[in-house]
């Protein structure tokens, strides 16, 4: 697991988990919201992203501590 | 086959729920072979596929498989570990009315929307249906009771088309542990309900950062 640091006072710390990819801590300044935070990581509508275990909005604000679950949206049997 | 190491988990009589296995690639094949071993004692097994050389280190079967049906090898190899004599169908559904458990294992959304409306959908006689997805260290199974209003609006809404998928490359696409993770799953979602245990939703599994999330 990497960290991603700011040195900032007012920054939250955040839990970034990309299924099939790796584990992330995000520091950031306040506010940050989750739209923000995907812009920068490059996530599109190939995934399905959950904060704390539920889907909101790109507008909702992040807080410390949160866990941001990305998960992509895979369709194969294995053939 | 003599049951004594798990009789205090689920027993035999359990499990007589006829179980149709849509797909029998790197989904399907080791899930027949779990749910075999479990003791299910009605398989159906549904794949008009052949075994290709690209499919032996991630599926189920041999090397001595390659060129023959897949229902057939599989067939022949629940028999040869299990003793269980699996129906083999070498084609696809085409909309029939299953009774029993359904297990799809299939490779696009296209075939799983398909199954889903024309084989599954409010149908009574599908207490639960388990839609299985693998892309590369990644599983996503849903259970669903396709006569449950709720299950129902949440699996639609995981519906996604083809083209909203994440294109994998066919180089990392699947290998072997995850579809036998995804096995587990399956076959422990089939004893939680054969014993009126809560079946779950959802579950994420990933191999890669191990996670595993289950609503």
């Amino acid at each position: 697991m990497s960290t991603v640091m700011l040195d900032k006072k007012g920054a939250i710390t955040v839990k970034v988990v990309t299924m099939g990819k790796g584990v992330t801590n995000f520091m950031r300044e306040e506010p940050l919201s989750l739209g923000t935070l995907l812009h920068e990581l490059g996530v599109n509508g190939q995934m399905d992203v959950r904060v704390n275990g539920a889907t909101v909005e790109k507008s909702h604000r992040l807080a410390e501590g949160d866990q941001i679950l990305i998960v992509p949206k895979i369709r194969g049997g294995g053939a | 086959m003599e049951f004594l190491r798990q009789l205090d988990l689920v027993r035999p009589e359990a499990l007589e729920t006829p179980i149709h296995l849509v797909g029998c690639g790197g989904i399907g094949s080791f899930a027949a072979l779990a749910l075999a071993k479990l003791g299910c004692a009605h398989l159906s097994l549904y794949d008009d596929d052949r075994v290709e050389d690209h499919n032996v280190p991630n599926q189920l079967f041999r090397l001595g498989d390659v060129g023959r049906p897949k229902v057939e090898a599989l067939a022949e190899i629940l028999l040869a570990f299990t003793g269980a004599r699996p129906r083999a169908f070498q084609r696809r559904l085409e909309g029939e009315r299953l009774q029993g458990i359904v297990v799809s294992g299939v490779d696009r959304m296209l075939t799983r929307k398909t199954l889903w409306q024309k084989s599954v959908r409010h149908r009574a006689g599908i207490p639960l249906y388990l839609d299985g997805r693998l892309g590369a260290e990644v599983c996503r199974l849903y259970a669903i009771r396709p006569a449950d209003p709720d299950d129902v609006r949440c699996y639609e809404r995981s519906l996604y088309d083809d083209g909203e998928a994440l294109p994998l490359p066919c180089t990392a696409s699947a290998i072997i542990y995850t579809g036998f993770a995804m096995a587990s799953l399956v076959a422990d979602q089939v004893k939680k309900f054969a014993t009126g245990e809560t079946v779950a939703r959802e579950i994420l599994y990933d191999l890669k950062t191990l996670t595993l999330v289950a609503t």
